[in-house]
């Protein structure tokens, strides 16, 4: 029988043994210890019944879920991870630039410039595309169907003035001769941006945008991260 | 009375209008005109990339140009890259040029404009049947800058993981 004074680590081995962690020859003692002590048993069955009600509470939570949601978030788990990995392996870190120390300096205030920036940037934008009629945001540029195989037209030549949208797409020259310097590391600027899929998000990093987009089709696939 | 209503709206009137005209002028001038038509030609290259959690992190000799976008933190989760494709579009002004990937994946490209360094595009990219759009968008981008896009997940014969297409554009001409 345990006493008051006993029972802390009485109930912090039996929690160790309960979650595996004991070596085997404190497993054995505390196994031992269990045949000879019913509330000991009793004890470890309503660890054993706490663990299951909770797995069985997170798993509905987690029935809730989209998969596709799941991979996002152990995607950035992946990145926190190994960006973690990557900072303790790093033997000195870098002096910082002038822009991070700017960036560090600004972090306080940076939704209210993050808010101030957002509303300027919304009405430039807005000026600009009332005056910029060449601005071809049109949807259905999206959906345009190719044109039939057999008559390309010349990719550089002009379009036609006053002609459709539709008779502006044409196929991909073949050509892969064209070889494009290193591409120069910047965010790109999103003028505008419809997501159509299931899922999509922008990324800036500060050296490339990225924007994900995902299939309604792959969210129906069983996911490698589902549970 | 109604007198004095309607003095008080004409010069309410006046001001906004004199405050409203150097307020948007100021708008329009103080930013960098982006769409104007200085650029008239673009080259495009679109790289099909394959990025996998297996790998010991080693990027192919074809992917070395991105070396330092594929080691950003954005990209930390991925060991191994791999090119399963590559296009090249050439783009006269308001023409989209389109391109059908192996993936299914229509991307179309259309040069808006630009300056003196940076250029406007429109990105249409549609899903593997290329039925429906999955992303439409307008951007400006520095001249020969890089715009990438995760497109979902990918699995081949051999191969699993997840596809970017990386999008670089340059003035042409």
């Amino acid at each position: 029988m345990n006493d008051e004074t006993e029972l802390p680590k009485a109930d912090a081995e039996l929690q160790a043994y309960f979650d595996g962690e004991l070596d085997a020859a404190a497993a054995q003692e505390v196994a031992r210890t269990l045949d000879g002590d019913p509330a000991l048993r009793g004890h470890l069955a309503g660890m054993s019944l706490m663990r299951d009600l909770v797995n069985r509470s997170l798993e509905m939570k987690a029935l809730e879920v989209p998969r596709a949601r799941f991979e996002q978030i152990w995607d950035e788990i992946d990145r926190t991870i190994e960006r973690d990995t990557r900072s303790a392996r790093a033997p000195q870190a870098a002096p910082a630039s002038l822009w991070a120390r700017i960036a560090t300096a600004l972090r306080p205030f940076r939704a209210p410039l993050l808010a101030a920036a957002g509303a300027a940037a919304v009405a430039i934008v807005a000026v600009r595309l009332s005056g910029s009629p060449e601005v071809n945001q049109a949807p259905e540029v999206a959906s345009l169907p190719e044109p039939p195989a057999g008559g390309p037209a010349s990719p550089d030549a002009p379009a036609p003035q006053g002609s459709k949208v539709a008779d502006r797409t044409t196929p991909a020259p073949a050509s892969e001769d064209a070889t494009l310097p290193q591409p120069r590391p910047a965010d790109a600027e999103i003028h505008g941006i419809e997501f159509g899929g299931k899922t999509g998000r922008i990324s800036h990093t500060g050296t490339v945008t990225v924007l994900y987009v995902e299939e309604e089709d792959d969210s129906q696939k069983k996911s490698e991260r589902s549970l | 009375m109604t007198h004095r209503k309607t003095t008080s709206r004409w010069l309410a009137s006046m001001v906004a209008s004199a405050l409203a005209v150097p307020l948007v002028g100021a708008a329009v001038f103080a930013v960098p005109a982006v769409a104007d038509a200085a650029v008239t030609k673009a080259t495009c290259q679109v790289h099909a990339v394959l990025a996998s959690k297996e790998g010991d992190g080693t990027i192919p000799a074809d992917l070395e140009f991105l070396r330092s976008t594929l080691a950003n933190d954005e990209f930390a989760a991925y060991k191994s890259f791999t090119l399963l494709e590559k296009k090249s579009l050439k783009l006269a002004l308001d023409t989209k040029g389109e391109s059908t990937f192996g993936s299914g994946h229509k991307l179309g490209l259309t040069l808006l404009g630009g300056d003196d360094t940076r250029l406007k595009l429109q990105l249409d990219l549609s899903n593997r049947d290329g039925t429906k759009s999955l992303v439409s968008t307008a951007y400006s981008i520095e001249d020969n800058g890089l715009l990438m896009i995760g497109a979902g997940a990918f699995t081949d014969a051999s191969r699993s993981g997840k596809l970017f297409f990386a999008i670089q554009c340059a003035r042409a001409g």
